[in-house]
């Protein structure tokens, strides 16, 4: 019997092997010679167009499902209080600094978003993301002194809880927070309000928008209307421009949505500098999009992340927004094409910032999902290759079991900076999949 | 008779219709408004931008276009100007002339369709050595000198035979580029092994004599030969020509037809080559510098030459450097790094440091040459930028055939004659002889 059951075995085992090989025959009939793009040999069509290594979909779904094994200490899943995480959910010593506003700001709005993309079914996205609103609630905000009073951090430490009054980490200072990173974690806080109806996340995102706008200052052609850092305690500011406004545009505006009519003129400002201000100067030389990465300090340091992320509200509001929506969204775009575009493995992708032009998992995912934002909006398909070819590159980051690498230039690997990995990368799919749906498959 | 005809209409007739059938089914894929050059752009669902006709059928009308041209002095008229408009006139505001460059690598162009059609049209031929004619009855500078009976860089159009003192554009009167002899060269031994016309062999030795005969040391800061030189007293002026690629297949070529001694100048410039300019690439490409003629700058980075290079090491790959793939690969990430950008949502090549612009023959010499590349590596790591590139070049071609010189300039007809057609054609052919299947 057993014998037998070992031969029933083994052609159930060869008509599964057949059929297994059948199916990866013809997804790959296709070309798979021995370039390797990151964690996986290269597909490509007849034509040499980069298919992605296994459908969009069931290669997130492999990677959330990875994040949803994470350990829980403390009362929270490793990955929302560190950023330097390995392949087997363990800080990367070397690296104990933190990134929480960013990657844990941009990891709720990815979780809400697939949750919505999945069909609402599965609680456990709604928690993770209700995890990564906690810490920032809970863990992650400044003392309630000074000129940014319980203000969310920008930097910290790996492993803390609360973070201590002095955890500025990366290129900040010890008492340093960077007031745009109050506007990712604010906009975030509020989205999940709305999903979960638990106040103490508004209560945050109000705070910290009251911070933000007790601290405005007037923008002008040479400086954004708050700086890019600055000490929380003094108000004392370190970098005149700080290129993401767009977050905190977002944060004004679902506030009013929500009746809170004090931020009207703050937004009107706000929006009237972006408009006026920073979107023509993107088709210029730029300066008005310096600074954004927690790990940066140089003053002329341009980035994708924002001017990608302005153009996002832009086609996401369109008319509602700005009645000249489509040029704007394309000056900024084009700014981006012209200053951060670069070829690997024979795909147009896109780095970070004038001094790190690498296609780290964040940005090589941002500017795939805008491009295909933009033409799902403007009906256009002129990026719409781009950003479908950027899109399957960036999914060679995901290894077989769903755990991804921060950045697939650097070939196969697991793990890295948190929100290159995955919290800044997850929503960028779902927008993509939203416009394209047959891309997910 | 007349049944012959009648079947030979019918069968035409139906390839016509079949071939409007194509066209008419391309487009059926989602064409939004957006126009590329000449044509709406026509995109597969995937956003992937697909010719606007088949390359096959594109190449045929825009060759069928040039074999109306009609003729000035006996050569066509695309043979004797740079600036032509698309009813075949000359642009009034630009008499200047790029002879050497433009009929070199228009014989190159023509010898390449003639074979890859099928040898079938005399036509076709017949225009290679309207151009080969050219360069050796009207085109040479006077029997003194230093580069004596040596191909003229830069002309003035309509002049038969051109002038002493035709030097045009970027050029002086007496002037010529030495790089500019190595490419009408090679394009004429090419010819003489065609038509077995000694003429073309003859005047493709007399211009590799020259060269061997002011051959300098090239070291890390100058090539071989200057970039321009005054051809009465050797006068250089750059001391760098980038494009050295032209003058080596030279060399090379009259060593395979028994020349040997072309062999130790070839040797020389080779290890040059090797040795000293391609790894200058990886560094900050100053010896990559000065090709085009209607620039002087001493340090204007071009994508021409690099790309060029990498067609000759792909082609000969172990006979001429047992590191070609290493050193093929480095030329193209010094051009992908410094000469690429984004047009009408597709990865296109500039030209030059000063002007990075995807003019007709830049960006088909890179579409051309990464085809080359990845069918001679194997990798299909470039094979899609390739394709897709190629596919941009050809919305330069009109319904008629009449190409213009830039597909980013939009609708448009005519302009700079190597770059509306006899530096775009081979590189198409390049890269169909590569992948046959992206004719059709």
């Amino acid at each position: 019997m057993k014998h037998l059951k070992f031969i029933n075995q083994l052609k159930a085992l060869k008509i599964l092997a057949a059929g297994l090989l059948v199916l990866a025959l013809s997804w790959a009939s296709l070309s798979t010679g021995a370039e390797i793009v990151g964690n996986h040999p290269a597909v490509r069509d007849e034509r040499g167009i980069l298919l992605p290594w296994m459908p969009w979909r069931p290669a997130l779904e492999r990677e959330v499902a990875w994040y949803l094994k994470c350990p829980v200490e403390h009362g929270y899943p490793r990955f929302v209080y560190m950023t330097f995480m390995d392949g087997n959910y363990r800080l990367i010593e070397k690296r104990p600094s933190f990134i929480p506003a960013t990657q844990n700001g941009m990891g709720i709005i990815s979780y809400l978003k697939w949750h919505e993309f999945t069909g609402r079914k599965d609680p456990r996205l709604v928690q993770m993301a209700r995890y990564l609103g906690d810490y920032l609630v809970k863990e992650a905000i400044t003392p309630d002194t000074g000129k940014y009073p319980r203000f969310s951090r920008s930097t910290g430490w790996a492993g803390k809880f609360p973070q201590p009054p002095d955890c500025g980490s990366q290129d900040d200072k010890p008492y340093d927070i960077q007031p745009d990173k109050g506007g990712i974690a604010g906009y975030a806080l509020v989205l999940l309000y709305e999903e979960t109806k638990d106040q103490k996340y508004f209560d945050q995102a109000l705070q910290n928008a009251r911070v933000l706008v007790a601290n405005m200052g007037q923008g002008t052609a040479t400086n954004s209307p708050w700086p890019f850092r600055v000490d929380y305690r003094t108000g004392e500011a370190s970098g005149a421009v700080s290129g993401n406004m767009s977050f905190i545009l977002r944060l004004f505006d679902k506030l009013i949505e929500h009746g809170h009519k004090e931020f009207q003129a703050p937004r009107d400002n706000l929006w009237a500098w972006i408009k006026n201000v920073q979107i023509p100067d993107a088709a210029k030389d730029g300066a008005l999009m310096a600074q954004f990465f927690e790990d940066h300090h140089g003053l002329n340091n341009r980035t994708a992340w924002s001017p990608l992320n302005l153009a996002r509200y832009l086609l996401e509001k369109k008319e509602a927004i700005d009645p000249d929506w489509q040029k704007d969204a394309r000056t900024l775009i084009e700014f981006v094409n012209r200053t951060f575009t670069h070829i690997f493995s024979g795909v147009v992708v896109c780095g970070e910032q004038d001094s790190d032009q690498r296609p780290w998992g964040g940005i090589a995912s941002s500017y795939g999902a805008v491009l295909a934002m933009f033409t799902k909006a403007t009906g256009s398909d002129e990026y719409k290759g781009i950003a479908y070819q950027t899109l399957n590159y960036t999914i060679y980051s995901i290894n077989d079991d769903g755990c991804p690498y921060d950045g697939i230039w650097k070939g196969d690997g697991r793990g890295g900076w948190q929100e290159d990995a995955h919290t800044d990368k997850l929503h960028n799919y779902v927008d993509a999949m939203n416009a394209f749906p047959e891309w997910a498959k | 008779m007349g049944e012959m005809k009648a079947h030979r209409f019918a069968t035409r007739h139906s390839i016509g219709m079949a071939l409007a059938f194509c066209v008419a089914s391309l487009p059926a894929i989602p064409a939004g408004a957006q126009a590329i050059g000449n044509h709406p752009a026509v995109y597969d669902e995937r956003g992937i931008l697909l010719p606007w006709t088949s390359w096959r059928d594109a190449l045929n009308r825009e060759v069928n276009w040039y074999l109306k041209c009609p003729l000035t002095n006996g050569y066509p008229n695309f043979v004797v100007m740079t600036f032509m408009d698309g009813n075949y006139n000359p642009r009034q505001n630009r008499p200047d002339f790029i002879p050497a460059m433009q009929n070199g690598m228009g014989i190159i162009s023509y010898l390449k369709y003639h074979a890859w059609s099928g040898r079938k049209n005399p036509q076709v031929l017949a225009i290679a050595r309207a151009m080969g004619d050219f360069l050796v009855k009207e085109n040479l500078t006077p029997n003194e000198g230093k580069y004596p009976r040596f191909p003229r860089s830069t002309g003035m159009r309509f002049k038969f035979p051109q002038p002493p003192d035709c030097g045009s554009q970027a050029d002086q009167p007496y002037e010529i580029q030495p790089d500019k002899g190595g490419i009408a060269g090679y394009a004429l031994a090419l010819l003489y092994e065609e038509t077995k016309d000694e003429r073309y062999l003859n005047q493709a030795l007399q211009t590799a004599r020259v060269l061997v005969v002011n051959m300098g040391e090239g070291t890390g800061s100058k090539s071989p030969w200057p970039f321009r030189a005054d051809y009465r007293t050797g006068a250089p002026r750059g001391d760098m020509g980038s494009n050295q690629s032209f003058t080596l297949r030279l060399f090379d070529k009259l060593v395979e037809l028994g020349l040997a001694e072309f062999k130790s100048p070839r040797d020389k410039l080779w290890a040059w080559i090797k040795n000293v300019q391609i790894p200058n690439a990886a560094a900050d490409g100053m010896l990559w510098v000065q090709f085009f003629e209607d620039y002087a700058m001493t340090t204007n980075r071009n994508s021409w030459a690099p790309l060029n290079t990498v067609r000759y090491l792909c082609e000969k790959k172990d006979a001429l450097d047992p590191d070609w793939q290493k050193d093929a690969r480095t030329l193209i990430e010094f051009v992908n790094k410094r000469f690429t950008s984004i047009h009408s949502g597709v990865l296109v090549c500039g030209e030059q440091d000063d002007d990075i612009n995807p003019w007709g023959g830049a960006v088909s010499t890179y579409g051309g040459v990464l085809a080359v590349y990845c069918k001679a590596t194997g990798s299909d790591e470039f094979k899609g930028l390739a394709w897709q590139v190629l596919n941009y070049a050809l919305y330069a071609t009109d319904n008629d055939g009449c190409p213009s010189e830039a597909v980013w300039k939009g609708k448009r007809r005519g302009g700079w004659q190597e770059d509306a057609h006899t530096d775009k054609l081979h590189n198409f052919v390049d890269a169909m002889s590569a992948f046959p299947e992206w004719a059709d």
